[in-house]
């Protein structure tokens, strides 16, 4: 027994160590995080480089040969399990349908190769090498901001093409990687459009921040509360809760105490949907604010009302809704389900990355399809395409050019999502 | 004694009546692949107190841990009142009418006296019986009285074998296995626990007995076996043990 | 000071759920020595059992306006059945069979059965949150700044309802001394008369209802079930019995609501993103200085 205790000790302090460094890293720049994360996973690159060369020794290095009679993979990224995964989930189906409707690419059939990144670190990089295995030509994914940073290490070391729909932090585009794009927005822009909205045109002065300690959900405060702060805004207090918890209480009464007239929240439907609730029950009567994370109608359902009148900031919509409206008549007759936040950028990820392919991909002599890394990414940085969520044309970090209108702010009206600005 | 196992029903050279209180036939049993016992024959009629000696190691725990089921035979039958055991499980045993008060007394230590005497009846239902003898062996071990409350574990040494006995007796037993009562006893103690073990005899319970202290064991004992290496060396009336040279010499430590 | 009352109580409602479910893990690992990381799942499963149950009250009949004591006593009793089953079923296919293999074994066994548990709820929902109907009226005692949810009451008292039952189980039945008694010494227990196997069933079972009947409880509260949901209070209960001494009953009870009063103190000091770190922090000095947790005992010495 004397050893079963002390294991127990051992056990517990490697848990506290975790913790504090969980605590420490989210609490660090998004700037740090990089720094660390990238350190973190050095020896990773090298492991995935070594997979992709022997995938790809029957083709000319750098390049990914299909034989004949298989079929092109595409790897998907994206959180299947825990809570997230009702964000995760629907993101796989819309790349999936996308794959399914193109059908074949110069004879080939497609198929999809979903792999679960667990919204988080660790697991999007096990999930990047696994799709490196796999030999997939190209990613779509990671869902997280916190996966993507780290995957973005051995999927830059295999050369290979990742498009996220949803990793939306300004780090993750911020670390240079070529092979790298995103049809998700970035939150340099939508946390500020957000602090601009909530100072200017709401008149809110001050204001409590919420983050799920996610590298999203932390940087797109860190980003409001820069905005808010530079315009005269006053941040009250910057609070925290755990991914997988539900009940807040101690936080909410935190809030209730600093009395502030807004409430800013940086993460995801499970937690938002919660403390959305939780604080209408505390009596706290400051209007709520969410973004992109919570942009569903699934955040609204599960607020059970509470939702009723928060904001809630996206990327835009184009005016035209035309091939967004015959995407989600798609997602609705394919899964008999709404489609919900990030599915209008998957299908469009998934788009590009076909159309890529198709258009550098070349039948050898022996009938194999051939595809160049290198050529691959660079078709996609010349990608100009008007998809479900908008004209996309890449900058030359991988994020999206602004066109139009930069934000979409809507507001919880009789239980939906209604655009407002 | 030869170690063999001998058919259930021929009974072996040395056995009593066939409708033996209890009956081992070539019991072989150990921990995993260490068979501490390697064929034991041996019975207990009725109403006897029967010594089982020998020196540490020999196997003695291993027979009354295998007849009260906590260790399973690899080979040879037990049998109780003419009923096969040896595939029964622990608790259904005690059901039956053997209870068990194992070595170093396996007092419960964190229950209280009562409850560790109230567990021992745990498979009886009458309660109006359970209280009578509660009463009987608190009447029969005056000190527990004094500490029904207390938790088992602030007993002394002594005390706590006499919450071994007593509690085994709460099941009612007709036949009690009892594993070194005296050992760490003061010799007062033991001579106590002894002349209880022959009163507990003497109102009706069969014993079959394990001790280290041989001549204490061979003076309460009608009968008794030597266990050497696993295997009966020497199977006995109390009176002619005590009298033969390998007992005098080995175990009474005589010159 | 209303706040700081305010999150005394916010401690004591969410501390009553660890210590509650913090009983099956000291319990089971009583009896088995072995940590039942699966326990938070049942708790999980009650959750999803109450609302299955209140939301067909809801559907199919108005029973849940007209008589909602009725409907939350069922689904609460539901949640203990189903969770008690579903512990059975573990104990019986998961870790019966490694009884007797080494001890990490049937703790990579429990890990198993938890990630299994998390998956199937997952699938079955389709990764979609479960939203409660409105059982219980979202209305709340208010003294000053000081607001209690009449749900959240609820909670606090049926905590410690099921201590108290729990506690006299333990103490005063005979399946609880049995209990006990197998926890301290297997083969002494079995000399005694007692089905080993059984009782350790029971203890499953025990734990599980409690699980269960938390879990649905807690989801009126949180007005939720996930699949994940039972995963961090599993952790933090599971903490608060070894902060209390894994295998004591009271160090259970104890250790549950020091854990969750601690939480919503530091997060008033430290926020949020540091409660887990102070929670640990508080286990790592406690094993320091009392190994056998506050309440547990030191192993006693054994013949």
């Amino acid at each position: 027994m004397k050893i079963g205790k002390r294991a127990l000790l051992l056990a517990a302090m490697l848990a506290t160590l975790t913790m504090v460094l969980a605590a420490c890293s989210s609490g660090t720049s998004s700037k740090d995080k990089t720094a660390t994360a990238g350190a973190g996973g050095a020896k990773t690159p090298a492991a995935g480089a070594t997979t992709a060369a022997t995938k790809a020794a029957t083709g000319a290095a750098g390049s990914i040969t299909v034989k004949k009679g298989d079929k092109i993979k595409i790897g998907i990224s994206t959180t299947l399990t825990t809570d997230n995964a009702e964000l995760g989930i629907p993101i796989r189906d819309a790349a999936l349908l996308a794959i399914k409707t193109k059908g074949t690419i110069k004879g080939f059939g497609i198929e999809g190769d979903p792999q679960d990144d667990g919204c988080a670190g660790p697991a999007s990089v096990t999930a990047a090498n696994k799709l490196i295995a796999d030999g997939v030509v190209a990613v779509i994914g990671p869902m997280c901001s916190g996966g993507a940073v780290a995957a973005l290490d051995p999927l830059s070391g295999a050369n290979m093409l990742t498009v996220s729909a949803s990793a939306t932090n300004p780090s993750v585009t911020a670390q240079g990687k070529k092979n790298f794009f995103r049809t998700a927005w970035n939150d340099a822009t939508q946390g500020a459009e957000m602090a601009k909205y909530a100072y200017t045109t709401l008149g809110k002065k001050n204001v409590v921040l919420v983050n799920d300690q996610s590298t999203y959900g932390k940087g797109l405060m860190d980003v409001f509360k820069a905005s808010f702060t530079a315009a005269g805004g006053k941040v009250a207090s910057e609070e925290a809760v755990t991914v997988g918890e539900k009940d807040f209480g101690p936080t909410v009464t935190k809030i209730k105490g600093e009395s502030p007239d807004l409430v800013v929240f940086g993460g995801f439907i499970a937690e938002g949907a919660v403390l959305v609730r939780q604080l209408k029950d505390a009596g706290v009567t400051a209007s709520f604010m969410g973004a992109d994370g919570i942009a569903d109608q699934k955040y609204i359902d599960q607020s059970g009302g509470a939702a009723e009148g928060s904001y809630v900031s996206r990327g835009p919509k184009p005016t035209d809704t035309k091939l967004y409206d015959a995407f989600a008549a798609a997602y609705k007759a394919e899964y008999k389900k709404d489609a919900g936040q990030f599915t209008e950028q998957a299908t469009d990820a998934t788009n590009i990355v076909l159309a890529a392919i198709e258009k550098v991909a070349t039948v050898d002599g022996s009938g194999n399809l051939v595809i160049d890394r290198q050529k691959l990414i660079d078709a996609v940085a010349a990608t100009s395409y008007a998809g479900a969520s908008g004209q996309i044309d890449f900058d030359a970090k991988g994020d999206r050019k602004v066109v139009g209108a930069v934000n979409e702010i809507d507001q919880v009206k009789s239980g939906k999502l209604t655009r407002i600005q | 004694m030869s170690g063999e196992a001998t058919s259930a029903v021929a009974p072996s050279a040395s056995a009593g009546a066939p409708s033996a209180h209890l009956r081992l036939d070539g019991v072989v049993s150990g921990y995993g692949q260490i068979k501490a016992i390697k064929g034991i024959s041996l019975h207990v009629e009725t109403g006897e107190v029967v010594a089982l000696i020998g020196a540490n190691g020999a196997g003695k725990s291993t027979t009354l841990r295998t007849i009260s089921g906590l260790l399973r035979p690899s080979a040879g039958e037990i049998s109780f009142e003419g009923k096969r055991i040896d595939r029964v499980a622990a608790h259904d045993i005690v059901r039956m009418g053997i209870s068990h008060a194992p070595e170093g007394r396996a007092i419960f230590g964190r229950l209280s006296v009562l409850e560790n005497l109230r567990l021992g009846a745990y498979q009886r239902n009458a309660r109006a019986e359970i209280e009578q003898d509660l009463e009987r062996v608190l009447t029969l071990f005056p000190r527990l009285r004094e500490r029904v409350k207390q938790d088992g574990g602030t007993l002394s040494g002594g005390e706590q074998q006499m919450l071994a006995i007593a509690r085994a007796l709460m099941a009612r037993p007709r036949l009690l296995l009892l594993d070194e009562p005296s050992m760490g006893l003061s010799p007062v103690l033991v001579e106590t626990i002894f002349r209880t073990v022959i009163e507990i005899n003497r109102a009706g319970t069969t014993i079959l007995l394990v001790e280290q202290n041989a001549a204490m064991a061979l003076q309460v004992a009608r009968r008794g076996y030597v266990l050497e290496s696993g295997a009966v060396a020497l199977e006995a009336s109390a009176a002619e043990l005590r009298a033969s040279d390998l007992v005098r010499k080995t175990y009474l430590g005589e010159a | 000071m209303q706040e700081w009352i305010q999150l005394l109580i916010d401690g004591i409602t969410i501390g009553g759920v660890y210590a509650v479910i913090a009983l099956g893990y000291t319990l089971v690992y009583g009896v088995l020595r072995m940590i039942n990381f699966a326990h938070g799942e049942l708790f999980m499963m009650g959750a999803f059992t109450g609302y299955y149950t209140l939301n067909g009250f809801e559907k199919h009949s108005s029973l849940n306006d007209s008589v909602p004591v009725l409907t939350i006593a069922i689904a609460i009793v539901l949640g203990m059945v189903v969770a008690v089953t579903l512990a059975l079923v573990m104990e019986r296919i998961a870790y019966r069979p490694l009884r007797r293999a080494p001890r990490l074994a049937p703790l990579i066994s429990a890990i198993g059965v938890s990630i299994l548990l998390r998956n199937i709820m997952l699938r079955a929902t389709n990764a979609q949150g479960k939203v409660y109907p409105k059982v219980f009226p979202r209305t709340a005692v208010e003294i000053g700044e000081i607001r209690l949810l009449y749900v959240q009451i609820f909670l606090i008292v049926l905590s410690f309802v099921f201590l108290g039952l729990l506690y006299l189980f333990i103490q005063r039945t005979k399946a609880g001394v049995a209990i006990r008694a197998v926890a301290e010494d297997r083969d002494t227990a079995s000399l005694m008369g007692i089905n080993v196997d059984r009782t350790i069933m029971t203890t499953f079972a025990v734990g599980a209802a409690l699980a269960g009947a938390a879990g649905v409880v807690y989801g009126m509260f949180v007005t939720t079930a996930t699949s994940g949901m039972g995963f961090i209070p599993g952790i933090k209960a599971f903490t608060a019995a070894v902060l209390g001494g894994i295998g004591s009953v009271p160090g259970a009870m104890a250790g549950g609501y020091f854990l969750g009063i601690s939480e919503a103190i530091s997060t008033k000091f430290f926020g949020a993103q540091y409660k887990d770190v102070v929670a640990f922090v508080l286990l790592v000095a406690v094993l320091i200085f009392r190994p056998w947790g506050l309440f547990g005992k030191r192993e006693d010495k054994r013949a």
